[in-house]
């Protein structure tokens, strides 16, 4: 049977707990429903766990609510689903129509409370300049949108944005592991905005005469000629791309990238 | 911390020295020199010269990997071999075509298609 569950700890969120293998009640399901539009709770998470089994009734039962909830009450729905076949199931039922999952109801709590204060995220990681730590840092940095609402062919882009910039900064900078990549990335409901630094020093890039500073650095980011030939260079191409504003900086202590992609 | 990459080969029936290759994970910075070595150690120890790629669970590709293609594909066609990549996802064929690798590709939506196509050559 699902269990509605209200937090003492969070009043505005409710919980709709389904059991391992439970099996389909109406009655059940809809006495949820009504309880939740009855009392003020703006969020609701469909904690579905571990359970693989998820009645085509139910996901239909919910996929109804979900809508009338946003539309009548201007609530928000969203999942925490683990098991990858349910949901699969879910997904499809939603017909790439809105869905929200999560792994776990921490980060669905964290993303009710980011989404209700419009507060600008930011993550901020700083690694060795070690090329083998770099999907460490694409994974890291897609989980950050991933909770902050960014899916899909977006996701894709972003993570590709992150994977080129560390591959330069650390490739084309330094390979000493004493030295440090950095990424600060922040979203906020308008734009993602993504910097990666190694080493760039704004006193530096300032102070010295006879090194590049500025867009004009913007040059290695185009695309080179379309031949089979040229294997290399094409990764700060994608990024420009991909983005709605870049900008390249140089300093004698190394390279700053900024990267604005509007949502 | 690499990435993890599989891996997997399988007899192309019906292809002359053909073999099909299944990809699974990322190819990125850390593990596209491995899928070049075993590729290329398919095309020259096993002498295998008509490979088919499949990518149907190739989550992410960056530009070292999509180099790593581009490069098979002309050493394969040094050879008079083919090298055919399938069952690519949208996000990755939208990277291919950004960066003008579509026509030196060989791109097909699956396996059978690229079996088939082979078997014509």
């Amino acid at each position: 049977m699902p269990n509605l569950i209200l937090s003492e700890e969070f009043r505005e969120i409710a919980f709709l707990r389904f059991e391992e293998n439970e099996r389909f009640d109406s009655d059940k399901l809809n006495d949820c429903f009504d309880k939740i539009k009855k009392d003020p709770w703006k969020f609701v998470i469909a904690d579905f766990g571990l359970s693989s089994e998820v009645s085509d009734e139910t996901i239909k039962e919910i996929i109804e609510f979900s809508r009338v909830f946003s539309a009548k009450y201007f609530g928000k729905l969203c999942f925490v689903v683990r098991n990858e076949e349910a949901l699969k199931k879910i997904n499809f039922a939603y017909n790439d129509g809105f869905l929200k999952n999560f792994r776990n109801t921490h980060d669905a709590i964290n993303y009710f409370y980011w989404d209700s204060c419009k507060e600008r995220e930011v993550l901020r990681v700083k690694m060795p300049s070690n090329i083998g730590l770099v999907p460490s840092m694409r994974t890291c940095v897609n989980d950050f949108f991933a909770l902050n609402g960014i899916e899909g062919k977006a996701a894709f882009q972003i993570e590709m944005i992150i994977d080129e910039l560390c591959n330069n900064a650390i490739e084309h900078g330094t390979q000493d592991e004493r030295k440090t990549v950095e990424v600060l990335c922040s979203i906020n409901e308008e734009q993602v905005e993504i910097n990666v630094y190694n080493g760039y020093s704004p006193r530096a890039a300032k102070k010295r005469s006879g090194h590049e500073t500025g867009k004009n650095m913007e040059k290695w980011a185009e695309l080179p000629n379309r031949t089979e030939n040229d294997f290399r260079g094409r990764g700060l191409g994608l990024v420009k791309t991909f983005s709605d504003n870049f900008e390249i900086n140089s300093s004698s202590d190394g390279t700053w990238v900024h990267v604005i992609k509007k949502r | 911390m690499q990435t993890q990459i599989e891996i997997l080969t399988s007899q192309a029936e019906g292809i002359a020295d053909g073999i099909i290759v299944k990809v699974k994970g990322d190819i990125d910075s850390t593990t596209a020199t491995y899928f070049s070595d075993e590729i290329f150690g398919i095309l020259n120890n096993d002498e295998k010269i008509n490979i088919i790629v499949d990518l149907q669970d190739l989550r992410y590709v960056n530009s070292t990997g999509l180099g790593a293609f581009l490069n098979i594909t002309k050493s394969v066609r040094l050879k008079n071999g083919v090298f055919a990549i399938c069952n690519v996802n949208d996000n990755i064929s939208d990277v291919i075509d950004i960066i003008g690798a579509t026509a030196a590709l060989n791109i097909y939506k699956d396996v059978k298609e690229a079996l088939a196509a082979l078997k014509k050559k």
